[in-house]
């Protein structure tokens, strides 16, 4: 798994990517995290939280999914710093279907890490497929 | 959706987007020769989400009226520009996330101290501090403004004086607010529980990012008759304060977009960028998409009347002054979706005006205005960076014409977070701030390297332009003494 930022000059462009899809969510969750909490962070001690997210396109999935993320973690008053996404899957229906699951501590614990709020991940720049062999997952962020 | 977009120039400090292909009206963007210079340079850079390509996409949306417009601090966002201004027929028009954006009203208030700039500067160290310690900041923070769920419902409807009547501020204050504070046809039943859970304990914060509160100081007036109607003078020390409607407002856009892209499909709407997906104005989903808008747009009322209140609170403990005797000047959203009257080919009509990044400015003799500015017009605030300036605008009869009564909202970002971090480092650009006076406290100082006044296009060039084109006018500049960043 790795992401990447591509330039905006505006709000933040990410891009997640890896062997599978999951690794390429994971990625792009990465990424926009690490706009919120700066460095690594030692895990096992922070807040668990279970994550799930619908959609009806992969597309959709990864927003649906990154603001999952940042609803949750201002629900619960803590900063997510991982995010692993376990599954994606299709229903019966078509439609896609993640479970996720994320770690965060209190934004006072994380003191002199803090960076820029994200505000919601949004449907500019929005794709998910593959290149070379590798899964990618991107969209532009409101910061 | 990657080809080049045809720029002409129109006018000194004014360039057209022709009407072509599935435009329906032209785009406009006020500018500079090298301000249209550096858009044109970023579109092959940025193919999917330059400027421009934004300015003509809005320009494709139904019932779009007059222009897809564009101020001199334009630059990539999401959908709209940021500085995008369009105006939608209420009949034929619809309503988008894209033009309002996620932190809806999130705005400008400005407040004059009954001080000058050395009593500031004998205190500024002590006033610095106890601003950093008295105003919440910074990712994740929470104020001690606690909110049930049946008091969110309760300041979704009032806005500021849901703030006012908690004991932050005076009832004076509300008429110096647009709309005076109040945004009527809130439904806080279209605000998910979501976003209320979200805000128990948000009212009264800052945030992040580019939201700041700075202590300034006026150093030139510009137009005497508006600044003696604003009650401000060279010297004169003024609070502005940059934010909006925090997590409520994120929540409401994130709510809002996949049920205005089902309504996109439902009703045949064409977009050329899936951020734009939006509702007709007058279906059930844009009448209740608009609603849950007023809500956030009274939220971030709410929180800037918090704000504004504990900054009081930190001059008056400093300086021994009533908070009372702290005045506000203006409060302006830039993140909005309002119904106004506006002459569109000699007809006078209600329009849906979404500016996403660009400040109402109506001028002299508008309806709405305080009494005591509106012979005046109304304030304009236009935040700079905190290392150059900020400005007081006020609003002309030709933007009211050519620009649905709009303004600038800031500078303008020129580097994106990423190059600005690379070339800058949050602790030199405090220090080389405090070598020439300005103090900096801030929750990040990664943060701070991205919002360096370097990331940041002239604001000086940028008003310039909005005046060259007539549409907006100077009134006084601001500089900073004391910057506090979330």
């Amino acid at each position: 798994m790795s992401y990447r930022y591509l330039e905006h000059v505006g709000d933040a462009a990410i891009e997640g990517s890896g062997p599978t899809i999951e690794e390429a969510f994971s990625g792009a969750a990465e990424a926009m995290l690490g706009i919120m909490v700066r460095g690594p962070v030692e895990g096992g001690a922070g807040r668990r939280a279970a994550l799930e997210a619908e959609a009806e396109s992969a597309g959709d999935l990864l927003v649906a999914f990154l603001n999952e993320v940042l609803s949750r973690q201002g629900l619960l008053g803590v900063l997510f710093f991982r995010c692993e996404v376990k599954e994606i899957r299709r229903t019966g229906e078509g439609r896609f279907v993640l479970k996720a699951e994320a770690e965060g501590l209190p934004p006072g614990a994380l003191a002199g890490r803090l960076g820029a709020e994200v505000k919601a991940a949004t449907y500019t720049g929005l794709k998910v497929g593959r290149r070379g062999g590798r899964f990618f997952a991107r969209c532009v962020l409101d910061l | 959706m990657s080809e080049g977009v045809e720029l002409l120039q129109a006018g000194e400090f004014l360039w057209e987007i022709p009407r072509s292909g599935e435009m329906r009206v032209p785009g406009r963007i006020y500018a500079d020769r090298p301000l249209a210079e550096m858009l044109l340079a970023d579109q092959p850079k940025a193919r999917e989400w330059n400027a421009l390509l934004q300015v003509r996409n809005v320009a494709c949306l139904p019932g779009i009226r007059g222009y897809s417009l564009a101020m001199a601090d334009i630059h990539p966002g999401y959908g709209f520009p940021i500085g995008g201004v369009g105006a939608f027929d209420t009949d034929e028009g619809v309503v988008t996330v894209a033009g309002v954006g996620f932190d809806c009203n999130c705005g400008v208030r400005a407040l004059v101290a009954p001080l000058d700039r050395a009593d500031v500067e004998a205190r500024k160290a002590e006033l610095a501090e106890a601003l950093f310690r008295g105003v919440p900041a910074g990712i994740g923070s929470v104020g001690d403004f606690r909110l049930n769920r049946r008091e969110i419902d309760e300041m979704l409807v009032e806005g500021a004086g849901f703030s006012v009547r908690r004991g932050y501020g005076t009832g004076a204050d509300l008429e110096f607010i647009e709309e005076g504070g109040c945004m009527r046809g809130a439904d806080p039943a279209n605000v998910s529980d979501r976003a209320k859970g979200r805000q128990l304990r948000q009212v009264g914060t800052l945030g992040s990012g580019n939201h700041y509160l700075e202590v300034q100081y006026v150093d030139e007036i510009y137009d005497a008759d508006a600044a003696g109607a604003f009650g401000i003078e060279r010297g004169a020390v003024v609070i502005s304060v940059h934010t909006g409607s925090r997590a409520l407002g994120h929540q409401v856009g994130t709510d809002y977009l996949p049920k205005l892209k089902a309504a996109a499909r439902k009703y045949g709407l064409q977009v050329r960028e899936q951020e734009l997906v939006c509702a007709p104005i007058g279906s059930p989903e844009g009448r209740e998409y608009i609603s849950a808008v007023f809500a956030a747009i009274n939220c971030a009322f709410a929180n800037r009347q918090a704000v504004g209140h504990l900054a009081r609170g930190c001059f008056a403990r400093v300086f021994g002054i009533g908070p009372e005797s702290i005045r506000l000047l203006y409060d302006v959203g830039h993140n909005t979706a309002k119904f106004e009257r506006h002459r569109v080919g000699g007809v006078e009509k209600t329009l849906l005006v979404h500016r996403k990044g660009a400040t109402r400015a109506f001028p002299a003799g508008s309806p709405g205005l305080p009494a005591a500015y509106r012979a005046a017009g109304q304030p304009v605030l236009v935040g700079g960076t905190m290392g150059t300036c900020s400005y007081v605008l006020v609003g002309t009869a030709k933007g009211m014409e050519e620009a649905f009564g709009s303004a600038v909202h800031g500078a303008g970002r020129l580097k994106s977070r990423t190059q600005a971090a690379r070339d800058y480092r949050g602790e030199r650009i405090v220090g080389e701030l405090r070598a020439r006076g300005i103090i900096v406290k801030s929750h990040s100082m990664a943060g701070t390297a991205e919002e360096a006044p370097g990331a940041y296009k002239d604001v000086a060039q940028v008003v310039d332009v909005m005046e060259g084109a007539g549409v907006n006018r100077k009134v006084a500049r601001l500089r900073p003494m004391i910057c506090i960043k979330g």
